[in-house]
């Protein structure tokens, strides 16, 4: 009795643990997506990492996009399969790109003209993932 | 039976701490779903609302185009960083010394470069950072002193780990901070420079803020440990009623996606209609928001 306790006491401690490292995992994977084929980083990040714990629902922020730059989303939730969906809209609502229509891609650039603000919404593809860490990373070039 | 109440008791304890370590700091900020909803179950958001703010690189690329010329004057003096005791201080000044440093990097001022990775590292190992702008860190950035691309990346990368160390250490106040020090610090290049020159660029740069200082008095309500941010936040709020004055256009236009190279490129219009007396006010503003950090 009191060693099936421990047990499961010592089970549920080392899922809560791996979960953290799972994130941190997930993290480091997608800082690759930065890198060209020859493995040469050709984004700067913008210096934060956005993580969320998704279960059906959407996390949303705004963002500026500055003119002039060409900007490379990022996003990942495991290397095994392409389980992030992102939309972007300009503040009106508009669609200007999902990468739904793009296979799930896990990186997109944009190239900016002119300023804007934009809306992200992300979201796990439920028909490959239904719960766990989302990580997005925003890298720029000039 | 006391003893497995007692071994249960302390894992129990052990396990809720670790896992309030992954967890927002604000468990008010969880959202939750109406249970009767069988498409939805408890849902989480890991990193509470997720906030983003510019990097100060980004203006920082842009002040070096408009002026070729190295301004030091406008540097923030490091004399005084051994008298920033607390950590609110030396949070917002990791983010200005930050700035400044990639800055002094585009301008490969090996003097200056030094002098504010000096100031970076003691402020970053006071914060407990250690592991971001360690000697790997230094050594790689002394080893691309001369090349200015590089180094970008090096800074850059090392502010994204301490960004994820404070994120993942619920601290997300001193990431906040942090943020709003360098934000500030970019924000003082470009109005001086905007002012000097008469510049349309850094102008509408400069313009382009009020969504940034929005969603900056946000994320530093949300986290406001012991409203050790109030006074910081009314200044933020002050700025903004000034920013408030800036009149932006924006057209809508369908933008172009090159999906063989997984590229789109927004075609929109938009015009900013900021006036004199505007930038001067945002200027006078950000002067002083810049004194209240460093002084």
């Amino acid at each position: 009795m009191k060693t099936n306790f421990l047990f499961v006491l010592l089970f549920l401690l080392t899922n809560a643990i791996s979960f953290g490292q799972n994130c941190e995992e997930i993290v480091r994977n997608c800082e690759k997506l930065f890198l060209n084929e020859k493995g040469k980083q050709v984004f700067i990040s913008d210096g934060q990492v956005y993580t969320a714990f998704l279960d059906r629902q959407e996390a949303e922020f705004s963002l500026t996009f500055y003119g002039g730059t060409t900007y490379r989303i990022a996003v990942s939730a495991g290397d095994k399969d392409d389980y992030v969906l992102f939309t972007l809209r300009d503040e009106l609502g508009n669609v200007l790109f999902s990468n739904k229509n793009h296979k799930n891609a896990r990186y997109w650039d944009f190239k900016i003209p002119q300023t804007i603000r934009v809306k992200i919404e992300t979201e796990l593809d439920t028909e490959r993932k239904v719960t766990g860490c989302a990580v997005m990373l925003i890298g720029f070039k000039q | 039976m006391k003893k497995i109440t007692y071994y249960a008791f302390t894992f129990c304890f052990l396990l809720f701490g670790i896992l309030s370590c992954n967890s927002d700091e604000d468990s008010k900020n969880l959202i939750t779903v109406d249970q009767e909803d069988v498409n939805q179950s408890l849902n989480t958001k890991f990193d509470g609302k997720i906030f983003s703010i510019p990097s100060p690189i980004l203006t920082m690329l842009l002040v070096k185009k408009v002026s070729k010329d190295f301004h030091p004057e406008y540097l923030a003096p490091t004399s005084n960083v051994d008298n920033y005791q607390s950590e609110f201080k030396r949070a917002l000044l990791v983010g200005v010394y930050g700035a400044d440093l990639g800055y002094t990097s585009m301008y490969r001022d090996k003097n200056k470069i030094m002098e504010y990775l000096v100031t970076v590292e003691k402020l970053t190992n006071s914060l407990g950072l250690e592991s971001s702008f360690d000697k790997n860190f230094l050594e790689r950035y002394q080893n691309n002193i001369d090349n200015s691309d590089s180094m970008m990346y090096i800074v850059a990368d090392a502010f994204k780990n301490a960004d994820l160390f404070l994120k993942s250490g619920d601290r997300k106040s001193v990431s906040a901070l942090m943020l709003a020090g360098g934000w500030t610090e970019s924000m003082h290049f470009a109005s001086e420079l905007a002012i000097k020159h008469k510049n349309k660029e850094l102008t509408e740069r400069i313009g382009d803020q009020n969504q940034t200082l929005e969603t900056m008095i946000s994320l530093l309500e949300v986290n406001n440990k012991q409203n050790s941010n109030d006074e910081l936040i009314v200044l933020f709020k002050d700025l903004k009623e000034s920013f408030d004055k800036i009149t932006i256009n924006y057209e809508f236009n369908e933008p172009e996606t090159d999906a063989a190279n997984k590229i789109t490129t927004l075609t929109h219009k938009v015009n900013f209609d900021i006036d004199e007396d505007t930038l001067l006010e945002i200027h006078s503003k950000i002067k002083f928001l810049r004194q209240f950090i460093i002084e």
